[in-house]
């Protein structure tokens, strides 16, 4: 009896809110909010000056493909982006102002691409790898967009290049290549609890 | 298309990206110089620092932001001569080779004669070398490089 009631009670809450945006439910935005969050408040907490460009990259796009291989729907990297991108603004980390959101966005949506080229096949090193470099060095080019919207001068867009984009492809690679193996270890135990 | 070609094209795009990058990059600075958009800054047969007409507007607010109240020669796209080599940490020096751009003349110049020289950016991105005195009087209309001895 008891049973059969919280089914019918699962069933009423899940119905309405079963596409509440990009055919994700509710449920699955509310997750993705949360890993949105994540990567916000890791950047806030973690704003060491390193010194290094892109080292930033290896729990961003860690935590963008923890979240897009444990909810492999397509739309969910633009939701973490979105939710990342308008706390950032909130928080502050940037000097972009509300353009901020637009670094945050990009690699969001190209993961949910990349994703689907990739078969969904998230818990692979390679592919874990391959996706963390490519929408990190995304993240950089968005970069590179707001300086020239921006009208910063293009010595300090230009110069050293190269080795930003070397260094966010390495990070990049590390943060994804982490993110499938916490993938295989959480998705087993997640799926039976969400 | 099985996974293993997919990833073998991950790899390729990220190869490409990198070197695309850095060829960008190479690319940026010979093209700059050889305009005059970007200007280096060697010392020691080193190059130091780069200079463009945005980094001279940018340091022209801050020695004008520096200079309130005090008497500052110089207009809105302009900044000292001296105020940019203590920018790019040059304090003590012999003497500047300042390099025109094409048929533009070359100038030796000492710490006492850089006082009243001021690099202006101009509207095409590059940057000219203005002499403050008597009005505005244009030594070099293009400047490509810095040398500090």
């Amino acid at each position: 009896m008891e049973s059969t009631e919280k089914d019918e009670l699962a069933a009423v809450l899940e119905a309405p809110v079963d596409n509440f945006i990009f055919n994700i439910g509710l449920a699955d935005v509310l997750r993705l909010s949360m890993f949105g969050t994540l990567i916000s408040v890791s950047r806030f907490f973690l704003m060491l000056p390193m010194g290094i460009p892109g080292w930033t990259s290896v729990f961003w796009m860690g935590l963008l493909v923890l979240g897009k291989g444990l909810i492999p729907k397509f739309g969910s990297g633009t939701i973490m982006g979105i939710v990342s991108g308008l706390l950032a603004i909130v928080f502050g980390l940037g000097k972009e102002g509300p353009l901020l959101a637009l670094k945050c966005i990009v690699p969001g949506m190209l993961l949910d691409v990349l994703a689907i080229f990739f078969l969904y096949k998230l818990g692979s090193l390679w592919v874990g790898a391959i996706i963390g470099a490519l929408i990190s060095f995304s993240k950089l080019l968005a970069s590179m967009a707001l300086g020239v919207m921006l009208n910063t001068p293009m010595v300090f867009l230009a110069m050293g290049f190269g080795y930003a984009t070397l260094l966010h492809v390495i990070f990049g690679a590390i943060g994804g290549g982490i993110a499938t193996v916490l993938i295989k270890r959480l998705k087993p135990r997640l799926v039976s609890f969400w | 298309m099985s996974l293993n070609k997919r990833i073998g094209i991950g790899i390729l795009i990220i190869a490409l990206s990198i070197g695309g990058a850095f060829f960008v990059e190479r690319m940026a600075i010979v093209q700059g110089q050889q305009a005059g958009k970007m200007i280096p800054v060697v010392q020691n047969n080193k190059t130091i620092a780069y200079l463009d007409a945005g980094v001279i507007k940018q340091l022209g607010e801050q020695e004008r932001g520096q200079t309130q109240g005090k008497s500052n020669p110089n207009g809105d796209n302009e900044v000292s001569l001296s105020y940019v080599l203590g920018s790019a940490g040059i304090n003590k020096f012999q003497y500047v080779d300042v390099n025109g751009v094409g048929d533009d003349e070359d100038y030796k110049l000492g710490p006492k004669e850089i006082a009243d020289l001021a690099l202006s950016a101009n509207d095409n991105n590059t940057v000219a070398m203005v002499k403050k005195v008597n009005g505005n009087h244009v030594m070099i209309a293009v400047v490509g490089k810095l040398s500090i001895n």
